[in-house]
């Protein structure tokens, strides 16, 4: 027990007041001379022991009340947060205010939790905290941020600054902001630490927080501050919430003819179904496509579009759920934007190692008939190069490679091969009758550019042929081959193939991924990201010697799939996620010349584009906020680029913190959690100064004195 | 209030009285007339005084000497014609001395004026009174007398203020009984703070000698209901130690002691033939000696 005025303690001589006045009185009481002695003494002497007796129990309970009284005044708390001699010492307060995207859900009192976090910041900087402490502030989101990071004694201006604030289109990850925390916690001196972390109990933020791992960082903080957390976001059964993923695009780059293959899952974070959910496309503004689709509670949906964009240029579109203002109480989520851009074809090079005279041995006939039905360019503009080398026309002219047959190749060819994927040129390999698995593997190794390492050829009989799996269709652009019913890859058999192996860790950032499988398993493509761009291998050949897909109706959509994907490669990316650096190659007139970038917010910016290896580029990676980027160069049209969501910080159902707090391993007398706004300065005068328990006291006085003028009463002292 | 021989002889207090008559229940040894019955009529001879004629004294003590000069009935008074002789024995210890805080007289005065009140009374009958008082035993014995300056003699002695703290007053009975060679009517004045049987032991001798004795138990108002509140220290006025008491815890019990004890009195008096009248220092004194004389004459 620890006293918050100490100073009344010392009132606690006072116990002896009852003992004072008990010895005075026997010293001044008042003197009668009295006739009738023999009846006193008669009266007196059956009573002396009881009234001895008597005396001392009143006299122990008047000490005990003023005793009582005393230590009532003191203000007694039990489980004081700061020790009994800390208690003048200046707070050093962090409040972390959890900004993420989430925290704009609207409670049913109208406010976003962001608001009643700011309340509460407010709160806290102009009753909780006094003149003498400091204070910082931490945005807690995945990226956390400092927004007062050496600790401030201004109070006031901390929270002018604070009720400026707006939420972030990120989403949270507690451990990075504990993190954060604990850095500003090690860097102060000051003897009295706290910290207000004010947020809507998102559950997916504890993905992190809440494992084992993380207990050292939550132990860290508990062992230097006292951690006061406040709930300020919507009751758990007012956060339904719906939410749009960010569109998948089959392919970024379209042309005329060639329609846009735009997906996005919408999710229902919610309690009932929305059976009937109208999902709205707008194109350049426009309305350009609607589908109704059913999303159960607590489940997801897709909505498909095939639109046509028309004419050649960027396009920029959103994905809405219809009236996304009301539909559900975080708008945040209910759109997503995309940027489609059109040309009026894909130029493709494809090259021919060993060109056939046989069309029925020759890959390339095959592949351009695929690309170019009939010898038409239709959306695919094919260039058939035969033999080693890419020519005298420059890499850069197209949007894609295709090698068919790939072997070995030269040091130039390789380097110039490398730096064109690597500035976002797309390479589709097919092995031939004449690959050399050990060279192509070496030489592709060398530039870098290797998704996965031939193995030893294999050779299978047609009893052991095998097919491509379907349901192993994992990558966007073939995921059209899923459905069996309108295309039937499965039926072609494969006799001859390379095995894969893939050549980087998964966990890599240009890690190779399988994106097709054979029947028995073992891959049948393999794409690797390289730099900008993409390579795809493939483990049979494109023509039909060693497979039937060349000769099956699914090759045209497979081939036309394959390339106009990695076609869009050669432009930069235009659906990024946050964070993500936009990255522009542009004409070499353009070198050093001003590129502007409006951002969603409506704020501009304005950098020089470089001239470097990879040619005139532009590099932006102030993508924090989501939504349309437009940027504008001397070069021509605006172009334009969509940031999406992280749609994790969608799914806003609660965790209750008690609950996770007490797996971080804090001691629970180091964390205090308030559930309302309102409750935090009770919370806070607990958590620092413990449980007052003057009331108890009082409490206990009130008996004490109603029974001591009963005892008083009754033994007849009352003067 | 001081013992003056003025205010101890208050006329109002004598006229409330004279409407009454004491009357003696026992038949006292003596000459009387008037009223009083007495087997002995008129046999002294020896003259006192002369003094008014009132109705009902017998025409032949007329002198008629005396109506020839002055035209006035005058009865001529002998020694032998008071037929009554009273002994007021006041009691003048130290403990009688208590005055309540809220009383006006201590209980010595108010027995003094009792006293003179009575002696005033019975000397207007002409009959004779003798005055003693007490404390560690007898302190002054006057024998009766009706005479004027006899009656002054009298107050004289009841104004004094010296006093003892008392012993044991069976011995002073003795001793008082052993001095009253005649039987006569005995008046006690006294708080009787003494042991109950002591009391009564002393109090037969004089029944044994034939006196009538009337006790008045003179009580402060304290004495009776123990008012005090605060712890107090009661210091005992006959030499008793002093004792601290808490009076809150102590009444219930005093007033019973108190009770149990004024109860043996009355109970003792009774048996012993003697009338017992209490006193409390807060009466008015006329009304209690009047009380006194009615439930007297109610007896007879």
């Amino acid at each position: 027990m620890a006293f918050l005025n100490p100073v009344f303690l010392g009132f606690l001589s006072l116990v002896g007041v009852p003992l004072l006045i008990h010895l005075i009185r026997r010293r001044k009481l008042r003197v009668v001379q009295w006739a009738a002695m023999e009846f006193l003494l008669q009266s007196q002497r059956k009573q002396r022991k009881r009234l001895r007796i008597e005396e001392l129990i009143l006299l122990a309970l008047r000490m005990l009340i003023v005793a009582l009284a005393v230590l009532a005044f003191a203000r007694p708390v039990l489980r004081a947060g700061i020790p009994l001699f800390s208690q003048n010492a200046r707070v050093y307060a962090i409040i972390v205010l959890d900004n993420s995207f989430s925290m704009d859900q609207r409670g049913p009192d109208g406010k976003t939790s962001f608001e009643r976090a700011k309340e509460s910041a407010n709160s806290l900087l102009t009753k909780v905290l006094k003149d003498g402490d400091s204070v910082s502030v931490v945005l807690a989101s995945e990226h956390p941020e400092s927004l007062i990071g050496v600790p401030s004694y201004d109070l006031k201006a901390a929270a002018r600054r604070v009720s400026s604030l707006k939420t972030g289109d990120r989403g949270t990850d507690l451990l990075a902001s504990l993190q954060a925390v604990n850095r500003l916690i090690k860097a102060s001196k000051s003897p009295v630490k706290e910290v207000y972390w004010l947020s809507d109990d998102q559950a997916s933020a504890w993905e992190t927080a809440g494992k084992d791992t993380a207990q050292s960082s939550w132990q860290d903080l508990s062992k230097q501050a006292m951690l006061i957390w406040t709930s300020c976001g919507a009751p758990a059964n007012e956060r339904d919430n719906l939410a749009v993923e960010p569109p998948t695009l089959g392919r970024e780059l379209v042309t005329p003819r060639l329609p846009a293959r735009i997906e996005s899952r919408i999710f229902n974070y919610g309690s009932r179904n929305r059976d009937d959910l109208l999902v709205n496309l707008t194109l350049d503004g426009k309305p350009a496509a609607s589908v109704r689709i059913a999303v159960p509670a607590g489940g997801s949906a897709t909505a498909r579009f095939l639109p046509f964009v028309g004419t050649p240029g960027t396009h920029t579109g959103v994905i809405s759920i219809a009236d996304p203002e009301h539909v559900d109480n975080l708008v945040r989520d209910n759109s997503a934007p995309l940027v489609v851009r059109c040309r009026e074809s894909i130029k493709v090079l494809l090259q021919d190692i060993r060109p056939q005279s046989d069309p029925a041995k020759s890959e390339s006939f095959y592949l351009l008939n695929a690309m170019a039905p009939g010898g038409s360019e239709e959306s695919l503009a094919p260039h058939l190069r035969e033999g080693p080398g890419f020519g005298t026309q420059p890499l850069r002219d197209y949007d894609a490679v295709v090698i068919a047959g790939a072997s070995s190749m030269s040091t130039a060819d390789a380097r110039a091969l490398g730096d064109y994927v690597r500035t976002g040129g797309g390479l589709l390999i097919f092995p031939g009758s004449d690959t050399d698995a050990a060279r192509l593997n070496a030489d592709f190794s060398t530039a870098g550019l290797l998704p996965a390492k031939l193995g030893p050829k294999k050779i299978l009989n047609d009893e052991a042929a095998i097919t491509l799996n379907p349901a192993a269709m994992l990558h966007p652009a073939l995921a059209l081959f899923k459905d069996t019913a309108a295309i039937d890859i499965a039926s072609a058999r494969f006799t001859v193939y390379y095995p894969l192996e893939p050549t980087a860790e998964d966990s890599q950032s240009d890690a190779s991924r399988i994106i097709a499988r054979f029947s028995n398993g073992d891959p049948a493509l393999v794409e690797r990201k390289v730099g900008m761009g993409h390579v795809i291998l493939a483990a049979s050949s494109a023509g039909a010697e060693w497979n039937q897909l060349a000769l099956k109706p699914a090759y045209v959509p497979f081939i036309y799939q394959l390339v106009s994907y990695l076609g869009q490669g050669a432009v930069a990316h235009r659906n990024l996620h946050q964070d993500e650096p936009l990255f522009l190659t542009l004409p070499l007139n353009q070198a050093n010349k001003p590129v502007k970038v409006t951002t969603p917010d409506g704020k501009t910016s304005t950098q020089n584009s470089v001239l470097d290896a990879r040619g005139v580029t532009f590099n932006y990676s102030a993508t924090s906020r989501s939504g349309l980027y437009t940027v504008s160069s001397t070069a021509g049209a605006p172009d334009a680029f969509a940031v999406s969501l992280n749609t994790a910080e969608s799914n806003t159902s609660m965790a209750d913190p008690a609950d996770k707090l007490a797996h971080t391993g804090m001691p629970a007398s180091r964390y205090n959690i308030a559930r309302t706004s309102d409750q935090i300065h009770t919370i806070v005068n607990r958590a620092r100064y413990g449980v007052e328990v003057w009331r108890t006291f009082l409490w206990i006085l009130l008996p004490l004195l109603f029974l001591e003028s009963l005892l008083a009463q009754l033994f007849g002292r009352r003067g | 209030m001081d013992n003056q021989p003025k205010q101890l002889a208050d006329p109002q207090t004598l006229a409330r009285i004279s409407r009454l008559e004491l009357r003696a229940r026992a038949v006292v040894e003596g000459v009387i007339s008037g009223m009083h019955k007495s087997p002995h009529r008129g046999s002294s001879v020896e003259f006192a005084q002369h003094r008014d004629y009132v109705p009902g004294d017998e025409i032949r003590h007329i002198d008629w000497k005396v109506y020839a000069r002055t035209d006035r009935y005058h009865i001529k008074q002998y020694e032998e014609e008071t037929n009554l002789k009273c002994m007021l024995v006041l009691d003048t210890s130290t403990s009688m001395a208590y005055k309540g805080a809220e009383s006006a007289l201590s209980k010595r005065q108010y027995a003094s004026i009792v006293a003179a009140a009575i002696a005033s009374l019975l000397m207007r009958q002409r009959d004779a009174v003798g005055v003693t008082t007490f404390d560690n035993g007898v302190r002054q014995f006057v024998q009766p007398g009706s005479t004027s300056p006899h009656m002054r003699l009298l107050l004289e002695l009841l104004k004094k203020t010296n006093s003892e703290p008392k012993t044991d007053l069976a011995d002073t009975f003795h001793d008082l009984a052993e001095r009253m060679k005649r039987r006569g009517l005995l008046i006690i004045l006294s708080d009787l703070f003494n042991d109950p049987d002591t009391i009564l032991k002393g109090l037969q001798h004089f029944r044994h000698r034939k006196h009538e004795v009337i006790i008045f138990h003179v009580l402060d108002r304290d004495e009776l209901t123990f008012p005090f509140k605060e712890t107090t220290i009661f210091e005992g006025m006959e030499g008793e130690a002093p004792i601290t008491a808490e009076p809150n815890a102590l009444r219930q019990e005093y007033i019973s002691a108190f009770s149990e004890y004024v109860s043996r009195l009355k109970k003792g008096c009774r048996e012993l033939n003697m009338d017992y009248q209490q006193l409390v220092t807060d009466q008015p004194i006329d009304v209690a000696i009047s009380r006194y004389l009615s439930q007297r004459q109610g007896q007879r």
